[in-house]
């Protein structure tokens, strides 16, 4: 069975190969068996989150469920009554981990529900990249994705976590996230999603406290029939906690609402949203929905936004220098997608970069 | 070169050249001045097929085919270029990878251009962003040099760069056209042909040119020695071209 995973073209074309050999950690399933877990890094543990609740006591207590309730809303439901699955990852503390940790969940049977529940820890100082991919295997046209994930940043930590997406026509998927930032600590969340999709809702939240950051970057291409809603819930609780709510969204036909909400609640807290879209065909909607509160006279939260056609001028200017129309608009938009995320290791951004140039690249835009 | 025969545009519903004839030979650089609005930016924009300049009568030939109809990526393939006078930033694409893809398959591009054209900071920027006036103007010339072109038109290429650098900007020009003493002859062995738009003649201390033009309210009205012509604007204005026009 793994080698026909393995085999499958869709999880290569991410970047993602199962033996990992450069990778700190594996985790993988295909439907709602766990096919691979495994760690080559020190300090860094990875299994099924059934297991951590059995043999390491505190994940109940500090961990699981603690983050989202269970009956907050259907698809948690849903998570809470369904049998356990999921990654349970943690880095120790003062740990750094540069090679990414990558996870996998690969939709194999035609229909199939599938339902996670995940729980990330880095600890006091340390550091730990984490890369989801989430595929359909080659035959399958339709199923669906339910997952929660709690994410846990403890002083000092820095967590990245980068969901690249590469769905079916007919997948419809639900993913429930939130994470908790402690005192100094930097979370990034990178949430990328390339392909036709039947749906997508995911409105991660995010807790920011004490001179904390959280930065959300959502890479968002819609082809045709696919219906994306996207964006993040930052709370900025601590003094001095930063955020940043940052969207890049191309339609070719699919919609898009690209939602940003930051409360600012601490004393000194700043805030920011940039939400820009890019309609490239008619019969594509794009909606920009910025939402920010101030809860306090030092709060500063800003946004900007812009929906639209991409820039006659710029094409023209790349026209002029011998490039066709289409090759201007393409080289336009992956330049648009490809957005600075600092932190993120070059590798990493290496490689968001080469799914975004070998997605959109040979695509007819 | 370039042949321009009874051109006239309009652009947005506005008639902007009136009939203008201009012909640059092979290796031969032109520099054309004109007050403002007289129609210059709209002459080299109609030349590199911009579409929203729209060729009411007359022809463009370049190397000998009419090139009317052709849009503006495949008169630049042909091998026109030009440099803006107000180049827009481009989002999210980088300086260097811009360069390399316009320099892909062509020989000739050195890596030394950045340095020359002070630019070795900007490279992984992206395009034109953030960039002062004089960058700009060199971040075009360094694209340039990557492309290649056999015939380059200049919009203004002094405009906002300080004393200083016009020297650099000057420098940059005659090794691109391949008019210094020692520049590298193109291996195909072409001389480049040029046309440079200016307001002040400046380049003329720096850039030798073979002939200049003036273009008043959609018309040419020279098409003399550059010296004599900017002693002309230098001490009766435009008027003066006005008045040489009736004795030409």
């Amino acid at each position: 069975m793994q080698g026909d995973v393995l085999a499958d073209e869709r999880t290569k074309s991410l970047g993602f190969d199962l033996e990992g050999k450069d990778k700190a950690g594996s985790f993988a399933m295909t439907d709602d068996q766990i096919l691979l877990s495994l760690v080559r890094e020190s300090g860094l543990e990875v299994m099924p989150i059934g297991e951590a609740l059995e043999r390491l006591p505190e994940v109940r207590e500090k961990y699981f469920w603690k983050l989202i309730s269970p009956d907050e809303d259907e698809i948690t439901k849903r998570v809470n009554e369904a049998p356990l699955r999921g990654l349970f990852a943690r880095v120790k503390r003062g740990r750094r981990v540069i090679l990414p940790l990558q996870a996998c969940y690969i939709l194999r049977s035609e229909a199939f529900s599938q339902i996670v529940h995940n729980v990330i820890i880095a600890e006091e100082g340390a550091e730990v990249h984490l890369v989801t991919g989430c595929f359909t295997s080659t035959h399958v046209s339709s199923g669906s994705h339910f997952a929660v994930t709690e994410i846990f940043l403890e002083k000092n930590a820095f967590l990245s976590y980068s969901m690249f997406h590469s769905w079916a026509p007919q997948v419809e998927v639900f993913p429930k996230s939130a994470a908790l930032i402690e005192e100094g600590a930097i979370y990034v969340s990178n949430y990328v999603s390339l392909r036709e999709v039947k749906q997508i809702k995911a409105f991660p939240r995010m807790i920011v406290k004490n001179n904390a950051a959280a930065r959300s970057y959502s890479i968002i291409y819609a082809p045709k029939n696919s219906f994306i809603d996207i964006g993040s819930h930052l709370v900025l609780e601590g003094e001095n906690s930063r955020g940043e709510s940052i969207s890049r969204t191309v339609s070719t036909g699919g919609k898009v609402i690209a939602r940003a909400n930051l409360e600012g609640k601490g004393a000194n807290c700043r805030g920011h949203v940039e939400c820009h879209g890019v309609l490239l065909e008619n019969g594509g909607v794009i909606s920009a929905i910025p939402e920010l509160t101030a809860f306090r006279d030092d709060v500063e939260l800003s946004h900007e936004a812009a929906v639209g056609r991409l820039s006659e001028e710029e094409l023209l200017y790349l026209e002029a220098r011998g490039l066709s129309e289409d090759e201007a608009k393409s080289l336009i938009v992956r330049g648009f997608m490809k957005v600075d995320i600092p932190g993120l290791p070059q590798e990493l951004k290496k490689e968001m970069d080469k799914i975004i140039d070998m997605t959109i690249g040979g695509k007819e835009l | 070169m370039l042949e321009v025969k009874d051109l006239w545009v309009e652009v947005g519903g506005k008639l902007l050249l009136k009939g203008v004839n201009l012909t640059i030979g092979e290796g031969e650089v032109h520099i054309l001045f004109g007050p403002n609005g007289s129609g210059k930016t709209t002459l080299l924009m109609t030349i590199m097929g911009a579409p929203q300049c729209r060729v009411v009568k007359g022809e463009i030939v370049f190397d000998g085919k009419v090139i009317n109809d052709l849009p503006i990526w495949d008169r630049a393939r042909l091998g026109i270029g030009m440099a803006f006078q107000s180049p827009p930033a481009v989002k999210g694409i980088k300086l260097k990878d811009l360069v390399e893809i316009l320099a892909d398959g062509k020989d000739g591009f050195d890596n030394e251009l950045y340095s020359f054209l002070k630019l070795e900071d900007h490279i992984s920027r992206e395009v034109n962003k953030g960039f002062s006036g004089g960058e700009r103007k060199r971040s075009e010339l360094l694209q340039l040099f990557a492309q290649d072109p056999k015939f380059v038109m200049f919009d203004e290429p002094e405009s906002g760069v300080d004393l200083e650098s016009i020297s650099l900007v000057g420098d940059a020009i005659n090794r691109l056209l391949e008019r210094g003493h020692c520049v590298k002859r193109h291996p195909k062995g072409y001389k480049k042909s040029g046309l440079i738009v200016s307001h002040t003649g400046y380049l003329l201390d720096y850039v030798k040119v073979d002939k200049a033009h003036v273009l008043i309210d959609g018309k040419l009205v020279c098409d003399k020695n550059p010296w004599d012509v900017l002693t002309t604007i230098r001490e009766q204005g435009y008027k003066g071209c006005e008045v040489c026009k009736e004795t030409c």
